[in-house]
């Protein structure tokens, strides 16, 4: 067969090694950047006709659960999600730890250092590290590839999940890629006889049993980084550096012409502590990159520091502590300077995002906007979507954008706070994800708040995928959850005093109302190819 | 290391022709990172990917500030945006579309001259090729199309990658994608190709949005040979550019008009890199302008001009409207004109310029025109409605500057405008001003108009339609630019060109051995008859043959019964035969190719009324004629030749109207006119000047006055060709002024007198010698340039002739001229003269040739009647003596370079009656004596009555040219030195 080389984006090389490794299941809910790893299996899947399970869940801590439960069956899994997302799914990741696994389960976590399209850029290493298992951080694309592979034989060596972290840049380019085996190919693995029953349910006693399994298992852990080929170290001049992730790729960038330095690559966690100890003790400089938080470095300088050395790095001043590690200030913190231009005055004005014109969000925040206009401070608590843009002008309807689900239990505790109005948006998918339990409280205890659901009928901002709970689907749960005052609305301008009216009514009325707005996102009707235009415009998130 | 960045808004596909280029890379083996950067964008927000890729592996995503090879940009502010990101002599590919969706948007029109601050840079309406190739969403593509030139790929490799890319969304939106890649490739080379050849971008732009799609769709990219042929020399045409021209004629012809409108006019000389014109739109009758394109309009304020076939001078029809910059206002404009006229073509909404001064000479005209006789020709003068008033009333070249366009470049025709009043004024020369444009500005537009002239104002065969006209009219200045405020332009076809005559055979005019004569009467003493005695006087029957049945000889001629039985090679046939018979004759001499030249005598073929069917019928005959390599023709309508060194003479002429034509010794002159009777005219009352040949050429259906010039140009005998022409045959003036520049080379001289300068003068020119009257304008200023002695009269003309002809053989060392005379009158005539630029250079004495003077004049006792001045005045007292030492004194002067004599010879000391004359101390004896201390240039003035032509007649035997009055004289002289001091220095 076919294994010619292919030129695939970092996401989708970490779904094709996942089908290489034989994967049962992919699992995930859509965010960026890591959208693309889950939609790469699902699209091989169906183009081969593979039968790997596909379908997207409702949020990301369900994902972690089902691919959990497909380890627990002796299968394959791959579990992919957004770094805060993973927060999501904290609970079901860390104490899985102390199951342990029975088929490979990795969790490929997309972190966005830069925050492009999210709101932290927190560090997902430190998770691995608090669940204390192995991660790997691929710094191109043929090493996402490479390392999936290595992940799932090492989960199932261990017996423990494996991390795969990827950052924005390595996710979100595109490169050469040398696959093992070709593109249709899945290499069908038997099914694991299931495992111990005891190991897999963590009442205390045999928590505190697997937990001591998970401590035991940390040296072992130390010695296989060490002996990581991909943990590499050289010595050379007195100058050292530590590359983590894709702070590699600036070293190997420069060491043709810059011989002189010493290194230490970082790719499998926990860190090579003997090799970095080497640098460390070789050198008298060490610089620290790495693509987020200085979670090595901080590490390394511990409390008190590395005594006679000079240590540079994102805590010591020379790189920024947030963001994206910059080349250019690499290059100036190793005092190589970069090319420049004389620094032109622009012109260019920030392009903000907008809403796409024909969007029924914004004949929605168009209503609710004058809708509320004649009330001084209304609340106004919004979620995670495209409808975050109705926080600008010209809607300026949106006062709050936290976490998935965070609207309607925001306005809840708001409204307790003695706010009035109170009034919410959440999108369809969202309101699925982490929507529906705020509601039932909001409505069980009688919240005064009005809740407008922007049901569109898809994932819009991460590319229009498939959404679990519209339509009538949607009223019926909402019946379900005790809702009585439900209004649907159709967001369109011939309705904008009619939608206006009914939205003034709902506030004014006491209790839980809850207003649909129904109406298809102008991407979801179209054609195929509208999917791959939406992609490029990829969205500020979708998960938590 | 590649390095190209990708920028444009969300929805516009950046994200796939990255993918494109980064897949074509990887295909061609490169090592490839793409990386991608959306940001929090839905759609309408900023995105963009930098592609890396090299032969090494590449590890970093991000290209460092200030590396990339290439920034691609589909939207303008989106490529400002990373023009930072761009390397010193990188190159930027950007549309030209703005996605207004963001507050504070800068003016676009800023934005892309930022952006065309990057030397190597395309601009395009990706947006209108896209839909032009099919899909306004492929404009993508269009981009990634047109940055393919800075890229190392083989273009087709490139589209086969768009082709793949596309293929999933079926055939039709693969191709076209493909096709959008060529629109984009194409375009922009077209783009690059103008840029470099200083071309507007604005009218680049405009340009290409002109093109046809099946230029752009062009499935084979320009080869680098093919593209070698596109980038042209700044003072020719691109193909491209021609290209564009022919389908802006072709279109204009296709709607069956001959005039180009305001805004084609703009659209090709913008092109070309001429002008910056206004901003303008031309709205086709009942449309509107949509607001977009009116917010293009700088100002608050727009003029809309009608375009009609039926109202050219439109301000004074109501044809000019000017409209606040409102939707309403402008619409009701351009309903209000469409009223005017409703078979009108549309209307021009241009940007209303307000001029940086106003007043006399605030304007400018340039324009170009084909002309039958010199081709292309461009004018450059004052402008506006001053235009015709000025160039009636002002002295030639003053107000209009005007060239043949083959015969100058840029850099000349500026030369020759700075002569104008309008460059005083538009270099701020005046009193008062500043300067409006700069000399740049002007060759800059020059070299454009030229470059079309040249091209499209001439015969291109089966090219037509040609350029009859194109001309702005006026220019107005803003910021020392040119900025056109109104154009107009003439399609027409371009008279067809002559196939060359070969000059060996036209040689044998000059000098022919073997002389033959069709059409003598055995009977009676007609023309044929007179021109064979003619001939007998200088050449043994020998030496000729009659062609005529029956007779075995006449005169002593033997005779031949037919032209085809003449023996080879008979140099000349002289046909004396009546019109009707010369179609018959040529066929004859081309058939039988025995005959190199011919003489055409008879007239009533083609240039009276009447006799058009006969000279279409022998303009047939001379035509296959010249296929089949008969010989040449002079004539028809002509006296023929008479040649000193060819020693024939075909004027029939009896011998005792016009005696000695062929006898003594020649001078240095040559004769070509178009008018016998005004060759005959000179030999008969210049018998003294005794040309080397003299050619009466008439209609110049074959050999024309050029060829006849350059037969005489190249004989070591002539020195000085005087040229009468009425009109010169279809591009024959060129080839006239080449002529000169050739004499010039060689150190002759040529004299011209063109008549056919007035309607009237074109009229009773047509009357004589066909309809080939020209412009006198034109011929006149060009052929000064050429290095021509121009006549503007009869008089100055003959003048001209004998001076020349007397003063060809001597050295002239330069212009300073010693005056002696014995009139009061005559010195202070002569030193009138003297005044301004083009007047008489009289010789500077200092104080020691004053001293030596004054001691001449005291030993001659004049020293109390005459100052040592030049003009010397020698009062009525001087006599031959005084004459003597003073002109051998002054001769001896290094800084004389000719001597003016005057002498009123009504003197009573002075020996100038007809008795007198051949006295040693006369003047013609004591002047020849002269030349012994200096062969100098002596010209004398004898302006007396008929009692004096005796001695008149003495001096021009002696070989002095004399003059009838000192003004004329000093004048004459004064042109005649200062042409041989400068024209016709080798």
């Amino acid at each position: 067969m076919d294994t010619a080389e292919l030129l695939l984006l970092g996401d989708e090389a970490v779904g094709l090694g996942a089908i290489h490794a034989g994967i049962a299941g992919a699992f995930s809910y859509p965010g960026t950047p890591a959208t693309e790893i889950f939609e790469t299996v699902e699209r091989l899947a169906s183009a081969y006709s593979l039968p790997i399970w596909c379908r997207w869940s409702p949020n990301e801590k369900v994902a972690y659960e089902e691919a959990l439960g497909m380890s627990y069956a002796g299968r394959r899994a791959l579990v992919s999600m957004k770094h805060v997302g993973l927060n999501v799914a904290a609970d079901p990741f860390v104490n899985s730890a102390l199951t342990g696994v029975n088929g490979g389960l990795v969790l490929a976590c997309g972190d966005d250092p830069g925050m492009h399209s999210s709101q932290n850029e927190q560090d997902s290493r430190w998770l691995a590290e608090f669940a204390k298992v192995p991660c790997l951080e691929p710094a191109s694309q043929q090493e996402a590839y490479e390392l999936t592979l290595e992940a799932f034989e090492l989960s199932e060596r261990l017996g423990l999940p494996v991390m795969l972290r990827l950052t924005t840049r390595l996710a979100h380019t595109r490169s050469n890629v040398l696959p093992r085996l070709s593109l249709g190919e899945w290499p069908q693995a038997p099914a694991r006889p299931l495992p111990d029953p005891n190991d897999w349910t963590l009442v205390p006693t045999n928590a505190r049993r697997r937990f001591r399994r998970l401590l035991s298992l940390q040296p072992q852990l130390d010695a296989w980084s060490d002996a990581h080929a991909l943990n590499a170290l050289r010595l050379s001049g007195p100058r050292g550096i530590v590359a983590c992730g894709l702070g590699w790729n600036v070293v190997a960038e420069l060491l043709p012409e810059h011989p002189e330095f010493s290194w230490c690559r970082v790719v499998a966690y926990p860190p090579p502590i003997a090799k970095i100890r080497q640098l460390a003790d070789h050198c008298d400089e060490l610089l620290f990159l790495e693509e987020g938080y200085p979670w090595l470095e901080s590490r390394a300088l511990g409390l008190l520091g590395l005594r006679g050395k000079r240590v540079m790095g994102r805590t010591t001043g020379d790189l920024c502590a947030d963001g994206e590690l910059v080349p250019e200030q690499v290059l100036s913190a190793l005092g190589l300077g970069a090319p420049s231009r004389s620094a032109e005055a622009t012109e260019a004005v920030p392009r903000p995002p907008v809403l796409c014109r024909g969007c029924p969000h914004a004949d929605t925040f168009r209503a609710i906007a004058e809708a509320t206009a004649p009330f001084e401070s209304p609340g106004l608590f919004s979620d995670i979507g495209c409808y975050t843009l109705g926080a600008f002008p010209p809607y300026r309807a949106v006062k709050s954008c936290v976490d998935m689900g965070a609207s309607i239990a925001m306005a809840h505790g708001a409204a307790r706070g003695g706010l009035r109005p109170v009034l919410c948006t959440i999108g369809d998918s969202t309101f699925a994800h982490s929507g529906i339990g705020p509601l039932l409280s909001a409505i069980q205890t009688r919240a005064d708040i009005t809740v407008v659901i922007l049901d569109n009928g898809t994932v819009a901002m991460t590319g229009a995928q498939q959404t679990l709970l519209t339509g009538d689907a949607l009223l019926r749960l909402l019946h379900g959850l005790g809702a009585e005052d439900v209004t649907v609305i159709e967001p369109l301008p011939k309705n904008h005093s009619e939608n206006v009216r009914i939205l003034r009514e709902a506030l004014e009325r006491p209790g839980v109302s809850v207003i649909v707005a129904h109406r298809s996102c102008i991407h979801a009707k179209e054609p195929p190819c509208g999917r791959c235009t939406s992609r490029e415009a990829t969205p500020p998130e979708g998960s938590a | 290391m590649n390095q190209v960045v990708f920028a444009g808004v969300g929805g516009q596909g950046i994200l796939t022709i990255a993918k494109i280029l980064a897949q074509a890379a990887a295909h061609a083996g490169f090592h490839v990172k793409q990386a991608e950067v959306h940001g929090m964008s839905q759609r309408g927000g900023a995105v963009q990917a930098n592609v890396r890729f090299s032969r090494e592996p590449v590890h970093t995503e991000r290209i460092l500030t200030a590396t990339a090879d290439l920034v691609v940009a589909t939207e303008p502010l989106e490529g400002l945006r990373q023009l930072p990101m761009l390397r010193e002599a990188g190159a930027l590919v950007s549309g030209t579309n703005a996605v207004m969706n963001c507050t504070d948007y800068p003016p676009v029109e800023r934005v892309l001259n930022r952006l065309a601050e990057v030397e190597d840079h395309v601009l395009l309406d990706l947006e209108r090729l896209a839909r032009a190739a099919g899909s306004a969403r492929s404009l993508n593509v269009v981009a990634l199309g047109a940055a393919s030139w800075f890229l190392p790929f083989d273009p087709r490799d490139l589209e086969n990658e768009v082709e793949a890319s596309f293929r999933s969304k079926g055939p039709a939106v693969a191709a076209a994608n493909v096709r959008a890649f060529r629109f984009g490739r194409n375009a922009a080379s077209a783009y690059r190709d103008a840029m470099r050849r200083g071309s507007q971008r604005r009218a680049i732009q405009q340009w290409i949005e002109s093109l046809p799609p099946e230029h752009l769709a062009s499935e084979e990219p320009p080869s680098a040979a093919e593209l070698e042929h596109w980038v042209t020399d700044p003072d020719t045409l691109s193909g491209a550019e021609i290209h564009a021209f022919e389908q802006a004629l072709a279109e204009a012809h296709r709607q069956g008009r001959r005039r180009l409108l305001e805004h084609e006019v703009y659209a090709l000389v913008e092109l070309v890199g001429a002008i910056s014109a206004p901003v303008h739109r031309f709205i086709p009758a009942n449309d509107t302008l949509p607001p977009d394109e009116l917010a293009r309009f700088p100002g608050n304020r727009l003029v809309l001009k009608l375009a009609s076939e039926r109202i050219v001078h439109k301000s004074e029809a109501g044809g000019v409207v000017f409209a606040d910059k409102t939707p309403e206002s402008v619409a009701n404009a351009i309903r209000e004109l469409n009223r005017l006229d409703p078979g009108c073509y549309g209307v021009l909404a241009v940007e209303y310029v307000e001029p940086e001064y106003r007043g006399f000479g605030s304007e400018l005209f340039v324009g170009i025109r084909a002309t039958r006789e010199f081709g292309p020709v461009i004018a450059a003068g004052l402008g506006g409605v001053e235009t015709e008033y000025l160039a009636s009333r002002m002295r030639p070249g003053s107000a209009v500057a005007h060239a043949v366009a083959t015969e100058t470049d840029a850099e000349g025709f500026l030369r020759l405008f700075q002569n104008t009043a309008a460059y005083d004024v538009l270099a701020g020369r005046t009193r008062g001003h500043h300067r409006l444009v700069s000399d740049a500005e002007l060759l800059r537009c020059f070299r454009a108009f030229l470059a079309i002239a040249r091209h499209f104002c001439v015969d291109r065969g089966e090219a037509a339609p040609d350029i009859g006209e194109l001309e702005v009219n006026p220019f107005a200045f803003r910021h020392h630019r040119l900025v056109p405020l109104d154009g107009r332009g003439l399609m027409r076809t371009a008279p067809s060109k002559r196939a060359d005559r070969p000059l060996e055979k036209v040689r044998r005019l000059v000098e022919p051995r073997r002389i033959a004569i069709v059409g003598v009467s055995s009977k009676s003493v007609n023309y044929g008859r007179i021109i064979l005695r003619n001939l007998l006087r200088r050449r043994s029957p020998e030496e000729l043959l009659v062609v005529k049945r029956n007779e075995e000889q006449i005169d002593g001629v033997r005779c031949v019964p037919e032209i085809r039985d003449l023996p080879v090679p008979t140099d000349l046939l002289v046909v004396a035969a009546p019109g009707t018979s010369l179609p018959d004759i040529v066929e004859q001499c081309a058939e039988a190719r025995n005959v190199e030249a011919g003489i055409l005598i008879s007239g009533g073929v083609g240039e009276s009324e009447g006799s058009q069917e006969l000279g279409a019928k022998l303009q047939e005959a001379l035509r296959r004629c010249r296929e089949a390599d008969g010989p040449v023709f002079v004539g028809p309508n002509c006296m023929g030749i008479v040649s000193r060194i060819g020693r024939y003479d075909t004027f029939f002429i009896p011998e005792e109207r016009l005696p000695g034509t062929l006898d003594g010794e020649s001078t240095g002159l040559g004769i070509v006119s178009q008018s016998g009777a005004f060759v005959v005219g000179r030999l008969s009352k210049l018998a003294h000047l005794r040309p080397v040949a003299a050619f009466s050429i008439g209609n110049q259906m074959d050999v024309t006055v050029s060829d006849a010039m350059a037969a005489l140009i190249e004989r070591p005998e002539v020195r000085t060709i005087a040229v009468y022409v009425e009109g010169f045959s279809n591009y024959d003036g060129v080839a006239f002024l080449r002529t000169v520049e050739a004499a010039r080379r060689l150190g002759k001289s040529v004299i011209l007198y063109k008549a056919g300068r007035t309607d009237a003068g074109q009229t009773a020119a047509a009357g004589h010698t066909a309809s080939l009257a020209g412009d006198y304008d034109v011929c006149v200023a060009a052929a000064a340039r050429s290095g021509a002695l121009v006549a503007g009269t009869f008089d100055e003309f003959e003048m001209l002739m004998e001076t020349a002809a007397f003063f060809d053989s001597l050295a002239v060392r330069g212009e300073s001229v010693f005056a002696l005379t014995n009139a009061g009158m005559e010195a202070v005539a002569i030193a009138d003269q003297a005044q301004g630029r083009e007047g008489l250079r009289l010789a500077e004495l200092n104080d020691g040739d004053r001293a030596e003077l004054r001691r001449i004049l005291e030993d001659l006792g004049l020293d109390r009647l005459a100052t040592p001045r030049n003009p010397l005045d020698l009062t009525p007292m001087g006599d031959e003596l005084a004459y003597d030492t003073v002109a051998k004194w002054a001769l001896s002067k290094d800084c004389v370079d000719a001597l003016l004599v005057g002498c009123v010879p009504l003197a009573p000391n002075l020996r100038t009656l007809p008795e007198r004359l051949q006295d040693e101390e006369a003047f013609p004896n004591l002047a020849t004596g002269w030349l012994n201390v200096a062969a100098k240039p002596i010209a004398f003035v004898v302006d007396a009555g008929l009692r004096f032509d005796a001695l008149v007649d003495a001096l021009r035997q002696r070989g002095f040219p004399v003059f009838r009055t000192a003004d004329a004289a000093a004048r004459v002289v004064a042109r005649y030195l200062a042409h041989r001091t400068h024209a016709c220095r080798a």
